[in-house]
């Protein structure tokens, strides 16, 4: 009996036990993307076992020592749409693999590996002429013909008044 | 050719003259309607440099209400059958066929460059929008009406202002990730759901705008130029028969 209870013990280590963290799904919790350039977009824990409680989400650059938290309330169960969605963690850097974990009391969860995206320089965008257009190319071919046969028959008719 | 056939000639010619300063009037009422600019969208080619839709419609009211006058001037020509008048008339439309010409082409090439695809738009906006300066002035006036009247956000969606830097974001690193008239607003002009704008979420309007940018500048395009194709086309086989009905007079 103690054995079978060890192995269980175990195997449900008690830091991970339900507390879970994850990014937003757009597709499933509609939102625009759970990635930013300078954040992400964290699912709440469990309303039902967390709801009201304090907690801390921690988060440190991959390879990097230095730890940072923010503080945060798990809200509690709501059938309001326009409760917020997920826990929006910010002012990270762009373009940077960080690891991301939560923690409530004595719980820690596993942690969440992901990068923030990366940002292009918008003078980096060619702004240049993409292709021309057969509208154009047809108005401009037709129209030059036009003038020249025009051309063409007023210096006949000159000449011929001449 | 018998008086009969001249007759004939004269009677198609004025006809023609009376539908071509018809067709010349209209041209000129709706290169109008192109400089006014009734979408407001004009600050959008004039900060690129590439105004040449507008300049080319403001061409299109001149030649077409001077088409107009010289299709009156031909009728006239035409009933007096006389050769020196016939002469006048042939050598001021050319003239006017050769300015109206040059509008039409510039339209439908200005579009091109403007609205080609998207980046152009897209990268004026990231430069200028917020920007402290008369052009970013003017570009973020605009932005923020198109962005609220047709319910969109960015030039291809919301992900410019996420993919792209910005000066926006350089002016205001701590808020939303995209400008708040990107999302739903009140009448009082405060964003109705914050929370939902600033994450993404169904307050936020994800369509992207250049859609409409495209669809009116590419509406004054045509306007200004295949419209003024077609009179232009019009004009040409009037030409050609004035030519032979002057050849005909005596």
């Amino acid at each position: 009996m103690l054995a079978v209870l060890f192995i269980l013990g175990t195997l449900c280590p008690l830091n991970n036990a339900a507390l879970d963290i994850s990014l937003l799904d757009p597709q499933l919790d509609d939102v625009l993307t759970a990635k930013f350039s300078d954040g992400f977009l964290l699912r709440f824990p469990n309303c039902t076992s967390y709801g009201g409680q304090d907690g801390q989400v921690l988060y440190q650059i991959i390879k990097t020592d230095e730890k940072l938290s923010e503080n945060f309330t798990v809200p509690n169960c709501t059938s309001d749409k326009q409760a917020p969605r997920g826990l929006l963690l910010n002012k990270l850097q762009n373009g940077t693999l960080y690891s991301v974990w939560y923690k409530i009391g004595e719980e820690i969860s596993l942690p969440l590996n992901s990068s923030t995206l990366p940002v292009t320089k918008f003078s980096e965008i060619n702004d240049g002429l993409p292709a021309r257009s057969g509208a154009m190319v047809v108005i401009t071919v037709i129209l030059a013909l036009a003038m020249a046969v025009l051309l063409a028959g007023l210096i006949s008719l000159i000449f011929i008044s001449g | 050719m018998a008086l009969g056939g001249l007759g004939f000639l004269m009677f198609i010619l004025v006809a023609l003259n009376i539908l071509a300063a018809a067709a010349s009037l209209a041209l000129f009422a709706v290169a109008i309607w192109v400089a006014v600019d009734g979408y407001k969208l004009y600050a959008i080619s004039a900060v690129s440099g590439k105004d040449d839709i507008f300049a080319a419609a403001w061409i299109a009211i001149f030649t077409g209400f001077a088409f107009f006058l010289t299709c009156l001037f031909g009728i006239y020509a035409a009933l007096k059958r006389s050769r020196n008048l016939m002469l006048v008339y042939l050598i001021i439309m050319f003239i006017i066929f050769i300015f109206e010409c040059a509008s039409a082409i510039t339209a439908a090439t200005n579009r091109d460059y403007l609205v080609g695809n998207s980046n152009l738009v897209k990268k004026q906006m990231l430069q200028f929008y917020t920007e402290d300066s008369s052009n970013g002035k003017r570009i973020t006036d605009t932005w923020n009406r198109v962005m609220q009247e047709g319910k969109c956000c960015g030039a291809d969606g919301p992900t410019d202002w996420l993919t792209f830097d910005s000066t926006y974001k350089t002016n205001f690193p701590k808020s939303f990730p995209w400008p708040e008239n990107c999302c739903e607003k009140l009448s009082n002009s405060e964003v109705k759901n914050p929370t939902s704008c600033q994450t993404g979420g169904q307050a936020l309007f994800k369509k992207g705008c250049f859609q409409h940018i495209e669809w009116v500048l590419s509406n004054y395009t045509w306007a200004v130029s295949w419209y003024g194709f077609a009179v232009l086309m019009f004009v040409f086989f009037m030409l050609l028969l004035a030519m032979v009905y002057y050849v005909q007079l005596d």
